[in-house]
């Protein structure tokens, strides 16, 4: 451990000094009374300073919590002689918090369990367990420091929120699923009536269809399907304010959709288009969920001026016929050209606009007022264009729930569909 | 008034190197009212003095701490005021003895004065050396 003297070491020890020279001098011994105290508090301080053996041992409760979650830093303290004060910090990243530090006493030879609590604010991957141990001796002369390695990994995942509905994708896959298929074949909901061909099971002859038209006809139904979803996460750049900002909002949407479409029986999987790319192929069952949300977790913003286009992308990352959902800000130029490349090539695409306005209010000139609503305008341009070409884009902002843009796009969709008809 | 003031400030501040300033302020008034009064007479109160600078020195410094984000268990701050207590009794008896030992009849005398300044400089050497002591 290192010594370190308290501000009292050298206070005391000019405290002394000056009293003895100016007893001296001006020959007034009732100086040397005065400091006399100090320089017996910091010569027994000096004598008896020895840093203490203590031993250290902790870990998080648990590796997983989600965010909101409290837990605790479990500490295990063991140590040979006495210690009057020792202080505990455990420093935390930002996206955790503590209590600050702790002030603790152990007798000679004791051990102790301690629990600092640790409160998870924001979803990510951490590392905690940087713990500053101080010890301070019985006068308060000498601190002895010592910073102990306790770090474990923390897992904090995003929130999920519960959505009533999801968006119906235009085409379904080969698999069993939950979706109603737009084919005909096995199923529970009626499509169509067809004349009965040798072949064809007995119990899916409509008696009443046949009895009116005087021949067999049988029930034509949809089969339920599953279906290919990718979540498109644009990870170039997000507009932020100290305490949350477009990318906590859109990985909390991404867990929360993967989640719904993965209980579903759907296969789901994830591009992060930003500075650095990543993807996680589509694949169904509660360990893809795992996979999604640990790689969510380490969704970050990397500045990179680098161009990118989807060709960098393996063909197996977009499979045909799946439905494309886009969380962006549409703030960066590379991701929105993407969008509409995707849109070009035929994928069933669908953008959540995470809006970045409420992190980007306008300054106090006019000038910078005027700006800002130009900013509007060409964000509402790009709007334009996207549903031009046929995509349906919804803003969402923080505070409104992910139901509200889900079903706006439904909604667009619904109507588009009865357009083409 | 100015070392009252100063600590004051070092108070309300948290400002811990402000504490020492303050105190030597404060002695060197007091030894500016020692030098004005009568200089045949010792000042009786000068172990008070004493012991009340150094609980006030504590207590700062105690408040200086507390001034953070930390908490101390309960045990810590019973176990510190007691000693702190404990502390002061030790520096108003000292103090004491001090000023008894002061008022020995020894003469005086250029030989007395030496051992004084080898003895006050020993001292002052004594804990540079322990403060220079690897731990």
């Amino acid at each position: 451990m290192t010594r370190r003297g308290s501000p009292r070491l050298g206070a005391y020890a000019g405290l002394s000094a000056f009293g003895l020279v100016a007893a001296l001098t001006l020959g007034l011994p009732e100086l040397v009374a005065v400091v006399a105290p100090f320089a017996l508090v910091l010569a027994v301080g000096l004598a008896i300073g020895r840093a203490p053996r203590l031993h250290v041992e902790g870990a998080p409760e648990r590796e997983r919590a989600l965010e909101g979650d409290e837990l605790a830093f479990r500490i295990y303290l063991d140590t040979r002689g006495a210690i009057e004060r020792l202080e505990l910090h455990l420093a935390l990243p930002d996206g955790l918090e503590g209590d600050g530090p702790l002030t603790v006493r152990l007798a000679a030879d004791e051990d102790r369990d301690l629990d600092l609590p640790v409160r998870c604010v924001r979803w990510g991957a951490y590392s905690p367990g940087e713990l500053h141990v101080r010890a301070v001796d019985r006068l308060g002369v000498f601190a002895f420091e010592r910073v102990v390695d306790l770090r474990a990994p923390l897992k904090v995942y995003p929130l999920p929120e519960h959505l009533l509905g999801l968006l119906k994708p235009l085409e379904t896959q080969v698999f069993t699923g939950n979706q109603v298929a737009r084919a005909k074949g096995d199923g529970i909901e009626f499509s169509d009536i067809r004349p009965f061909v040798p072949g064809d099971r007995v119990r899916r002859i409509n008696w009443r269809a046949s009895a009116r038209r005087g021949e067999l006809v049988v029930n034509e139904l949809h089969p339920e399907r599953n279906t290919d979803v990718i979540l498109f996460l644009d990870s170039f750049s997000e507009a932020r304010t100290p305490e949350r900002g477009t990318l906590d909002l859109t990985v909390r949407a991404a867990a929360a959709l993967a989640a719904e479409y993965l209980a579903r029986k759907d296969r789901v999987g994830v591009v992060g288009f930003g500075g650095i790319l990543n993807w996680l192929l589509p694949a169904t069952g509660l360990v893809q969920l795992y996979r999604i949300v640990d790689a969510l977790l380490d969704t970050e913003i990397v500045l990179n001026y680098a161009w990118k286009d989807v060709d960098l992308l393996p063909r197996r990352t977009l499979p045909p016929k799946a439905l494309v959902v886009a969380l962006t800000p549409l703030l960066d130029e590379r991701s929105t050209r993407a969008l509409l490349d995707l849109r070009a090539r035929g994928f069933d695409l669908a953008i959540v606009e995470v809006s970045p306005v409420p992190f980007a209010p306008p300054g106090p000139d006019p000038s910078d007022e005027l700006a800002h609503r130009l900013w509007l305008h060409g964000r509402a341009a790009l709007r334009w264009q996207y549903e031009s070409a046929g995509v349906p884009v919804v803003e969402w902002r923080d505070g409104v729930p992910l139901a509200a843009p889900l079903e706006e796009v439904a909604a667009y969709r619904r109507h588009a569909r009865v357009s083409r008809a | 008034m100015a070392g009252a003031a100063l600590l004051a400030m070092a108070l309300v501040l948290a400002r811990a190197g402000l504490v020492a300033p303050s105190l030597v302020l404060v002695a060197a008034g007091y030894a500016g009212t020692l030098v004005a009064r009568d200089a045949d007479v010792l000042d009786a109160a000068a172990p008070l003095v004493g012991c009340a600078l150094l609980l006030v020195a504590e207590l700062s410094y105690w408040s200086v701490e507390l001034a953070g984000t930390g908490r101390e268990e309960r045990p810590v701050l019973l176990r510190r005021l007691t000693a702190m207590l404990a502390l002061a009794g030790a520096a108003l008896v000292l103090g004491a003895a001090v000023l008894a030992a002061t008022a020995l009849p020894l003469g005086g005398g250029l030989a007395w004065n030496l051992v004084g300044v080898a003895a006050a400089a020993a001292a002052l050497a004594l804990i540079a050396r322990l403060a220079a002591r690897p731990s």
